[in-house]
C-alpha cells in the first residue's frame, strides 16, 4: 500500500506543476512550455541525482515553489516589458483622461449648473495671467490630438528596405488588426478635431 | 595586430543562478534536465535549481548572448525523447572567467584575513 503513496504525490505534484507553468505568460510559454513539462516527465521517470527516491518531495519541496516564484518574475518582467514597449500609449491614455475630466467638469458647471468650482480656477488661480490662459486653451485643443497620435506611434512599423533606398516608410500595409484600427481612428479624429477647429467657425 | 571581436563580458556579479548555469556548460552543452543535474552536483547538493528559474534564466541569457542553442537531439543516457541543447558562446564563456576571478579574489581576501584555511598549491 505504501508504494502507492509516493506515486499519488508525485502525480498531483507534476499535475500541480503543469497547470503553474499554464499560469506562465504567452510569450514564455510558447518557447519553454513542452522543455518545461519534459523536464517534470525526466524528473519523474528518473529523479535528479539518485533515481527516483524523493522525487515527489523534490517536486513539491522545490518544483512547485520555484514555479510559483517563476510565474510571478515572469508575469512582472512582461509587464514591465509591455509597460516600457507602450509607454506612449500610457502617456496618451492619460492625456485623455485628463483631458475628458477637464472638458466635462467645465461643461458640467455650465450646462448643467452643478456647484462646483471652474477647473481652469483649480489649475491656474483666480487671476491668470494671459499666457497662462492661452497655454491652457492650447493644451486643450493640442491633448486629444496629441494623446492620439502618441497612442497610435507605437503601432505604425517602420522599416527599411533596398527598394525603397535609405529612406524608413511606413508599411501600413503590413500593419494588421487592432493596429490598423487604431492608427485609422486616430488619424480619424485628429482630423476631425482639426477641421472644426479650422472651419467650425463658419458653419 | 589580430583584434578580439568578442564584446565585453557583462557586469558581474552575476546572480548565483546564471553563474551556476554558465559553470554547467562550460564543461560541455546540455540540456535542461542535464542542467539541473550539474548544478546540483556541482554545488554539492546545497543549490537546488528549480525548472522556473532554469528556463528563466536560459530565456535571458539567450537574450545577452551568453548561451546559444545548439539543436535538438535525444539524451543516449535517457529516453528516445529529442532535447534542446544548449552551449556557451565566447561572450558567455568570457563572462564566466570574469565572475570566477572576482570570486577567486574574494576567496584569497578571506584567506589572508585567515577566514579560510589556505588552499594546497598556494605559496
Amino acid at each position: 500500500m505504501n508504494t502507492l503513496i509516493p506515486f499519488t504525490r508525485e502525480k498531483s505534484a507534476v499535475s500541480l506543476a503543469q497547470w503553474l507553468v499554464r499560469c506562465h505568460p504567452a510569450e514564455f510559454r510558447n518557447q519553454y512550455e513542452d522543455e518545461l513539462n519534459q523536464v517534470l516527465r525526466t524528473l519523474v521517470r528518473y529523479g535528479l541525482d539518485d533515481g527516483n527516491d524523493g522525487t515527489a518531495n523534490y517536486l513539491w519541496r522545490v518544483c512547485i515553489p520555484d514555479l510559483c516564484s517563476s510565474m510571478i518574475r515572469e508575469r512582472f518582467n512582461q509587464w514591465e516589458e509591455n509597460m516600457k514597449r507602450n509607454f506612449g500609449v500610457w502617456i496618451g491614455a492619460g492625456l485623455i483622461v485628463l483631458w475628458v475630466l477637464y472638458v466635462g467638469l467645465t461643461e458640467a458647471r455650465i450646462f448643467l449648473h452643478l456647484p462646483i468650482k471652474d477647473p481652469t480656477i483649480w489649475l491656474l488661480g483666480d487671476t491668470p495671467a494671459n499666457w497662462a490662459f492661452t497655454s491652457l486653451n492650447v493644451f486643450i485643443i493640442l491633448a486629444p490630438i496629441l494623446a492620439l497620435i502618441l497612442m497610435a506611434v507605437p503601432h505604425i512599423q517602420f522599416s527599411r528596405g533596398a527598394e525603397e533606398g535609405d529612406l524608413a516608410v511606413i508599411r501600413l500595409r503590413k500593419v494588421t488588426g487592432a493596429s490598423r484600427v487604431m492608427i485609422l481612428t486616430a488619424s480619424l479624429i485628429s482630423a476631425m478635431i482639426l477641421f472644426l477647429l479650422m472651419f467650425g467657425g463658419r458653419l | 595586430m589580430k583584434t578580439s571581436n568578442i564584446p565585453e563580458p557583462i557586469q558581474t556579479p552575476l546572480t548565483p543562478a546564471v553563474f551556476q548555469i554558465l559553470l554547467a556548460l562550460s564543461e560541455m552543452e546540455m540540456h535542461g534536465y542535464r542542467i539541473m543535474q550539474a548544478v546540483q552536483q556541482n554545488s554539492n547538493r546545497q543549490m537546488h535549481m528549480g525548472p522556473g528559474t532554469l528556463y528563466g534564466s536560459i530565456k535571458r541569457m539567450l537574450a545577452d548572448g551568453l548561451i546559444e542553442e545548439s539543436g535538438e537531439r535525444p539524451d543516449p543516457d535517457l529516453d528516445d525523447e529529442r532535447r534542446r541543447y544548449y552551449r556557451l558562446t565566447a561572450l558567455g564563456r568570457k563572462t564566466v572567467k570574469a565572475e570566477a576571478a572576482r570570486m577567486d579574489a574574494l576567496v584569497r581576501k578571506a584567506q589572508a584575513l585567515h577566514l579560510l584555511p589556505d588552499r594546497e598549491g598556494d605559496s
